[in-house]
């Protein structure tokens, strides 16, 4: 098990590599010249050559690798050219939004996927299953942003029944804090609710056709029990691998999300950065976005044996 | 008094080309403390049978007519609820695929303890002393250990002996055990038979087994049905049956029983010619006439009924001779 997961780990590093080389070439082929920026306007030819050469842009593209991953694994992460802040510490400002938001998300999203997953897989072919897959379809087709203004409207607007757009924190209340998220937490997590529910629905409708569903029922097994004990059991390891691979999935829509109910989060951050060219900071978030949802992966393949006794690391 | 009475009983599946016809007009009985065994070749209507009985058929059936009555009471008129107490509890069954009948992912003890705890109420000490007691009864070694383990970790035989722990957790009156020994090695097939056997004799458990293979049934069965094409061609005591066969079926079947040791060659099977009726249509003969060497033009004609040819003999064939019945 040991043995695996830091076989595991290691195997992440030439993905992460790849991801940081390429978040570094943004920067590097990006157009405008970053010595021109830190110089300002009233600088003269020579004290642009100077600071280019004080932040060490005279050197080859490789040698700047080196360096910038030097510091990027020391948690340096840059300064923002906009604000002149390190990116570490604007991520760190703007992570809380953001960490609640998916938590919230992925909380409710599992909450109501399983149970869907579980009626339409039982209630094959019945209405019942159409009307829940239709929902799904329906759920993965609509963009984000036009569920969340959607909501925004009904919701915020007319029913005024949650905030129309902000954050508050949890240290001022769960309460608060909850309605605040429940508007962009339900818009995020509509389409994920469709993946899980979807793909739990295929493996559950494999594993009622196996003979150890028959077995159960010719036990005196009850369909509570049929479901809960056995099917789902089987089911664990396909629905939690989509839940984690759905995380890319939120990861892309809570930078649309945040930016619809303005959540001072990591998407804001990002969305602001891409719209101001700000380099360092985008280079920051993909690192940040990359590595967690690596690491949300990572977590998941070495839970696998807690669902099924015959894989083991 | 019998056990178990099917009378006509008919289960019918829809397909996407007509009416399957997979069990019709199918009469039995099982006896108190008796082995039953029913063959015919694979398709004859032998799993959907035993399925039919503990009402665990697939969505697709049109039809169940007729009935079964266990201890006097009509399975086919209990609600779901009421068979769910008789499933594992009164009736058991096992299965032919032992390596993929257990839930991979929980312990076998688990698996044991969920047939007693549907059916009991009784402390969890109690449940797993008990599922210890059913391992050892069955004969696994080192019972204690093997109750955490999972099914992966067991052989095939060893597995088709938790599943008969499972189906015996709850004491059943009848255990059925559809070709409980197909997929199982030669020797570990007369394992499992003996046990099954053994069993038996402790118990007094009622077992129907269902098998295509007659030297199983010579091995542990009282009386043996024959079915054909969803019906009862032939129905006899074990002797009498393998000893005077009077079904043609039958006697090719008899004919089919892989001879161990003749000759050179160590399994000899001899097919009997020609294909099962399509049970999509309505036959109007006998539903053995088209691979029948004795059939006439009568039996295309004319299906012959069940009649008592010899003492608890019954055979379904114009052409069976009378023996030993008083006129
Ligand atoms: N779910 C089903 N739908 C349609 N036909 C079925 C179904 N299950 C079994 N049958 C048909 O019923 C007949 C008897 O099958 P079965 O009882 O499994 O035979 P066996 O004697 O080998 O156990 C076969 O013709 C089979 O194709
Ligand atoms: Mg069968």
């Amino acid at each position: 098990m040991l043995k695996f997961a830091v076989r595991r780990v290691l195997s992440t590093i030439p993905v992460m590599a790849l991801v940081a080389f390429l978040v570094f070439s943004l920067l590097y082929f990006a157009p405008g010249d970053p010595a021109l920026l830190f110089a300002g306007d009233s600088a003269t030819p020579q004290q642009i050559e100077e600071v280019r050469r004080n932040l060490g842009l005279d050197q080859s593209f490789w040698v700047r690798f080196g360096s910038w991953l030097w510091a990027v694994l020391h948690g340096e992460l840059g300064v923002s050219m906009i604000s002149n802040v390190p990116v570490a510490t604007l991520i760190r400002q703007r992570i809380e939004p953001t960490l609640s938001l998916m938590a919230l998300t992925l909380v409710w999203a599992v909450t109501a996927a399983v149970p869907l997953a579980l009626i339409s897989a039982w209630k094959q072919g019945t209405a019942i299953d159409r009307g829940i897959m239709g929902f799904g379809v329906f759920g993965f087709s609509v963009p984000i942003f036009v569920l969340a203004y959607c909501l925004s409207y009904v919701f915020a607007v007319e029913l005024r029944w949650f905030p129309i757009q902000g954050y508050v924190p949890i240290s001022r209340g769960v309460g608060p804090w909850l309605n605040s998220l429940a508007l962009p937490a339900f818009a995020l997590g509509t389409s994920y609710v469709a993946l899980i529910s979807r793909i739990g629905r295929a493996a559950l409708i494999e594993i009622l056709q196996q003979d150890y569903i028959r077995t159960a029922r010719a036990k005196g097994a009850a369909p509570k029990e049929i479901l809960f004990d056995h099917a789902l059991k089987n089911a664990a390891v396909p629905i939690v691998t989509v839940i984690g691979i759905g995380v890319g999935l939120l990861i892309g829509g809570a930078v649309v999300t945040e930016s619809v109910f303005a959540l001072p989060g990591i998407g804001r951050l990002t969305a602001d950065a891409i719209l101001r060219r700000d380099y360092p900071v985008i280079q920051g978030v993909v690192l940040l976005f990359s590595f967690t949802y690596m690491l949300v992966n990572l977590a998941v393949d070495l839970i696998y044996p807690l669902f099924d006794p015959r894989i083991r690391y | 008094m019998a056990l178990l009475e099917i009378e006509n009983l008919q289960t019918h599946f829809r397909t996407s080309d007509g009416i399957n016809r997979a069990v019709d007009g199918l009469s039995l009985e099982v006896r108190p403390s008796e082995t039953l065994a029913i063959v015919g070749e694979s398709g004859c209507g032998k799993s959907v049978t035993s399925m039919s009985i503990l009402r665990l058929l697939p969505e697709n059936i049109t039809k169940t007519a007729g009935s079964i009555r266990f201890h006097g009471r009509d399975l086919l008129k209990l609600t779901e609820s009421e068979m769910r107490g008789i499933r594992g509890n009164e009736i058991s069954m096992i299965f032919q695929e032992p390596m993929t009948s257990l839930n991979p992912v929980l312990t076998i003890g688990r698996q044991i303890r969920e047939t007693i705890a549907l059916h009991r109420t009784v402390s969890r000490a109690e449940m797993d002393g008990r599922a210890k007691d059913m391992l050892a009864l069955v004969g696994i070694p080192d019972p204690a250990r093997r109750l955490q383990e999972y099914p992966h970790q067991l052989s095939g035989g060893m597995r088709q002996r938790v599943m008969i722990a499972i189906a015996l957790a709850c004491d059943p009156k009848l255990l059925i055990a559809d070709e409980p020994t197909t997929a199982l090695d030669v020797t570990i097939q007369a394992q499992v038979l003996e046990l099954l056997a053994d069993i038996q004799a402790k118990s007094k458990t009622s077992i129907i087994l269902i098998t295509h293979d007659l030297g199983v049934v010579a091995e542990i069965a009282h009386r043996v049905v024959v079915m054909y094409a969803g019906r009862k061609v032939e129905e006899a005591s074990v002797e009498d049956l393998l000893t005077r066969p009077r079904h043609p079926y039958t006697v090719g079947l008899l004919g089919a029983v892989p001879k161990i040791g003749v000759g050179g060659d160590k399994m000899r099977l001899v097919e009997i010619p020609g294909l099962v009726p399509n049970l999509k249509q309505r036959i109007a003969g006998c539903v053995f006439a088209n691979r029948c060497p004795k059939a006439r033009d009568l039996c295309l004609e004319f299906a012959p009924a069940l009649e008592q040819k010899a003492p608890a003999h019954v055979v379904a064939c114009h052409f069976a001779e009378k023996e030993g019945l008083a006129a």
